[in-house]
């Protein structure tokens, strides 16, 4: 009897150790189940990113490299229009008001008073400002396009009065400041007669009426000037 | 009695066993999944918002750089312009310009000063270093004339000049002394501003 019940005893000891091996294998192969679906998971993920950062570096490359060269040729190439567009600028500008002296020149030429007179002065100048000018008077205009001045001087013979000769020199004027190219290079021409220079004496062969001597200007107000 | 509690015994190292297998199999999943997959998706997705910068900033640079290209088609269309303005200025050497207004005085009967001629001068034209600078690089450079002649030849002298097609000459001080003896011809000086050509290849370089 006791050795049956020894028999038995071994034999349930048998099955439960089986029972037991069996359960642990069971969970060690599903723990490692699980494991290695985990581990796929995370290869997939790796697999990923490293292609992720070999496409981000190369991206990071081209931008580096570009941007490297925009920096450059950016500021070059930005520096080289604008100061070509400058310089156009100041070309078109300058055949714009580039000053002709040709219509002062030929209505000096073609216009004259009903009496006997000559011009002994004519000049025409450029005005430039000053050295000590005040520095909010702007940019310097260069000499070439400064505004001219105009200044004519001359004897007329006086026949009748001083008054008729004033008359026949506004006329004169009158006649040059109908001309736009004139007034816009030296501006409205105003004449003087200057009295105290009174002569009786002959000048030029004439032998009749007095001298005297008159002046004809003008100032330009910035006409000719470059613009801001 | 003494055999059910004999079994009971049995089992209690094998239910431990089985307990702690339990424990370490499902603790190894969960540990690799929060150690290694987690921290690699953060990784992942770290770089997913560096390739969405990136791309916008690499858009961005070649915009620049078409931007850029626009730029440069732009300043050679300007060039363009430019040239064909600076065509009317003389270039470095202005002796051509010189050499024309000197035939454009004789065409016109306007001579050499009697004082000039009795000093020997070889020409009514002074060459001088005087230049105007423009504020963006035109510069002007100065001749002198002292010549004697007509008053209507020198309105004629003088409109040619302004209308000369190769050269660009604009006129300085003029001065015009009427004859003292009251003849015919005066004596006349000015300068004469021969514009000059700009070297296109080194502006804004």
């Amino acid at each position: 009897m006791f050795e049956l019940n020894l028999i038995k005893d071994k034999a349930k000891a048998r099955q439960r150790r089986r029972v037991i091996f069996l359960t642990i294998t069971s969970i060690c192969f599903l723990a490692a189940l699980c494991s290695m679906f985990v581990l796929s998971l995370y290869w997939s993920e790796f697999q990923a990113t490293k292609t992720l950062i070999a496409g981000n570096d190369r991206t990071q490359a081209s931008v580096n490299q570009l941007k490297g060269e925009n920096d450059v040729n950016e500021p070059l190439v930005k520096k080289r229009r604008n100061e070509l567009i400058k310089a156009w600028e100041e070309d078109v500008n300058f055949f714009a008001k580039r000053p002709y002296y040709t219509p002062v020149l030929n209505i000096i030429a073609k216009e004259k008073p009903d009496a006997q007179f000559w011009y002994s002065r004519i000049e025409i100048n450029p005005i430039t400002a000053a050295a000590n000018a005040p520095v909010s008077a702007g940019p310097a205009v260069p000499k070439v396009l400064a505004p001219r001045r105009f200044t004519a001087q001359g004897i007329i013979n006086i026949k009748e009065s001083d008054v008729q000769t004033e008359k026949q020199l506004d006329r004169l004027v009158a006649k040059m400041n109908t001309i736009d190219a004139f007034v816009n290079l030296v501006g409205v021409a105003r004449p003087s007669l200057d009295r105290a220079s009174e002569s009786g004496q002959s000048q030029g062969g004439g032998d009749s009426g007095r001298w005297n001597e008159f002046e004809i200007s003008g100032t330009a107000g910035g006409a000719a000037g470059l613009a801001p | 009695m003494a055999d059910q509690a004999k079994s009971s015994g049995d089992w209690t190292a094998g239910l431990i066993a089985i307990f702690a297998t339990l424990l370490l199999g499902g603790a190894a999943p969960i540990a690799l999944f929060f150690l290694l997959y987690k921290p690699q998706t953060v990784k992942r997705e770290e770089q997913v918002a560096r390739e969405k910068n990136l791309k916008s900033e690499l858009d961005i640079q070649l915009a620049r750089q078409a931007n850029l290209a626009g730029l440069q088609k732009e300043g050679e269309e300007v060039g363009a312009k430019l040239g064909e303005l600076e065509k009317q200025f003389a270039d470095k050497t202005i002796q051509d310009a010189v050499k024309k207004i000197g035939a454009m005085l004789e065409a016109n009967k306007l001579e050499m000063t009697p004082e000039a001629k009795l000093r020997r001068d070889t020409s009514a034209i002074r060459m001088s270093d005087t230049k105007d600078d423009f504020p963006g690089g035109l510069r002007a450079l100065q001749i002198s004339v002292t010549c004697y002649g007509k008053w209507k030849d020198l309105a004629t002298f003088i409109a040619s000049v302004e209308s000369m097609k190769e050269f660009t000459v604009v006129l300085g001080d003029l001065r015009g002394e009427g004859d003292k003896n009251a003849g015919d011809k005066h004596t006349y000086n000015f300068d004469l501003w021969i514009m000059m050509r700009r070297d296109l290849d080194k502006i804004g370089r």
